[in-house]
């Protein structure tokens, strides 16, 4: 079973998806909207990988419940859209120890 | 630090030398930092400790995909290099040839200022803003991706490559609305010295970005040298060869090296021979 990663991006979800489940190692699943996901399960994710259209306060209050419940999920701040750099963000966040 | 401060830490140092040691000993270092001048001794605050960082053309990342031939400067896709990720908001640096009437499908963007500047040949761009337009040698297209785009980007021509560098800039903010513009760069074209094709400003020459960014053309003829001089303290500037052989600050460069300069106020250029150059100011931070 591949890491498990959570896309969370307005307009790209879809399709960062698409992209990240090319990769065998990674098993992605896809929310438009912090509201969309259940903040309770964020600790089921090897990596939350936020994308655009997401707003600083909602990245707050990711951040925060994975620093107060000591969650292992490795946040990630996607740029780029996909082609080129993706991968390499979501190996530099399995390699973070 | 002014005059009045420095005398009076000096004072207070003597006085109680061994217990403020650890201050006296950051004091020190500071002013390692410095040179004296004058009789007054206080620092020249204007002295900088210039850092380089060259990248041969021949030690980029390379990719031939068939329709696509692409040398990249910094770590991109497949090329990875932790050494070279990037250099302070430059993240990437294509140097990209597409094969005849092919290109790349409809992908997506986000969050990035992506700067194509074509060499030669024509390219294609469509965007799911609406817009549909050919570039060549002699323009400068951007896109601000912001909340996400999609766009394709094909040689427009069936008997001839397209080269282009794309370059990629992270966004001084995220999430801002998506925008596409292109000039001809022709009007503001000099001969034998920098000229501006890209700021953070909408007013001024050039296309805009959200990036407190300027990029500078410049073509050289031999022995012509010039000064570029950093516009925002603490950016730095990375110098990418597009033709020819040039010195920048003495070192020397061919075509397609980069050089990256950081902790100066202004870089030295002379063309070694005809010379073409890109000049990226960028934040470090």
């Amino acid at each position: 079973m591949g890491y498990k990663v959570a896309v969370i991006a307005k307009t790209l979800s879809k399709l960062l998806v698409r992209l990240v489940n090319e990769n065998k190692e990674f098993e992605a699943v896809g929310f438009t909207s912090v509201d969309e996901m259940d903040m309770k399960t964020i600790g089921d994710y090897d990596i939350a990988l936020i994308a655009g259209g997401i707003e600083n306060n909602d990245i707050k209050l990711i951040k925060g419940i994975i620093l107060n419940n000591k969650l292992n999920t490795k946040l990630i701040e996607h740029y780029g859209g996909g082609s080129g750099l993706l991968l390499q963000e979501l190996y530099d966040a399995i390699n973070k120890k | 630090m002014d005059r009045k401060k420095f005398l009076s830490k000096a004072a207070l140092g003597t006085l109680s030398a061994v217990a403020a040691s650890s201050i006296l000993k950051a004091e020190t270092n500071d002013n390692l930092a410095f040179k004296q001048v004058g009789f007054n001794h206080l620092p020249n605050k204007e002295e900088k400790t210039m850092k380089t960082v060259l990248h041969k053309a021949e030690t980029r990342g390379h990719a031939n995909h068939g329709w696509l031939d692409s040398h990249h400067t910094f770590s991109f896709a497949n090329y990875y290099n932790p050494e070279r990720v990037q250099f302070g908001a430059l993240r990437v640096l294509n140097d990209d040839v597409v094969a005849p009437a092919r290109g790349f499908g409809t992908h997506p963007h986000d969050n990035m200022e992506i700067i194509s500047i074509p060499l030669s040949g024509d390219l294609k761009h469509k965007d799911s803003m609406g817009n549909e337009a050919v570039i060549k040698e002699g323009d400068v297209q951007v896109m601000s991706a912001g909340t996400g785009i999609f766009h394709s980007e094909f040689n427009k021509n069936e008997n001839k490559e397209v080269r282009f560098l794309q370059i990629w800039l992270f966004p001084r903010e995220r999430n801002v609305e998506p925008r596409y513009d292109q000039i001809s760069i022709r009007d503001v074209e000099k001969k034998n010295a920098f000229y501006q094709v890209l700021s953070p400003n909408k007013d001024d020459e050039g296309v805009w970005i959200h990036q407190d960014a300027w990029f500078h053309l410049g073509n050289f003829d031999i022995g012509v040298s010039d000064e570029y001089t950093i516009k925002k303290q603490g950016n730095g500037v990375y110098a990418f060869v597009l033709e020819g052989e040039a010195e920048i600050n003495g070192q020397k460069l061919s075509k397609r090296d980069g050089l990256g300069v950081t902790e100066a106020n202004k870089i030295t250029f002379r063309a070694t021979s005809d010379a073409k150059v890109l000049i990226m100011e960028v934040p470090m931070d």
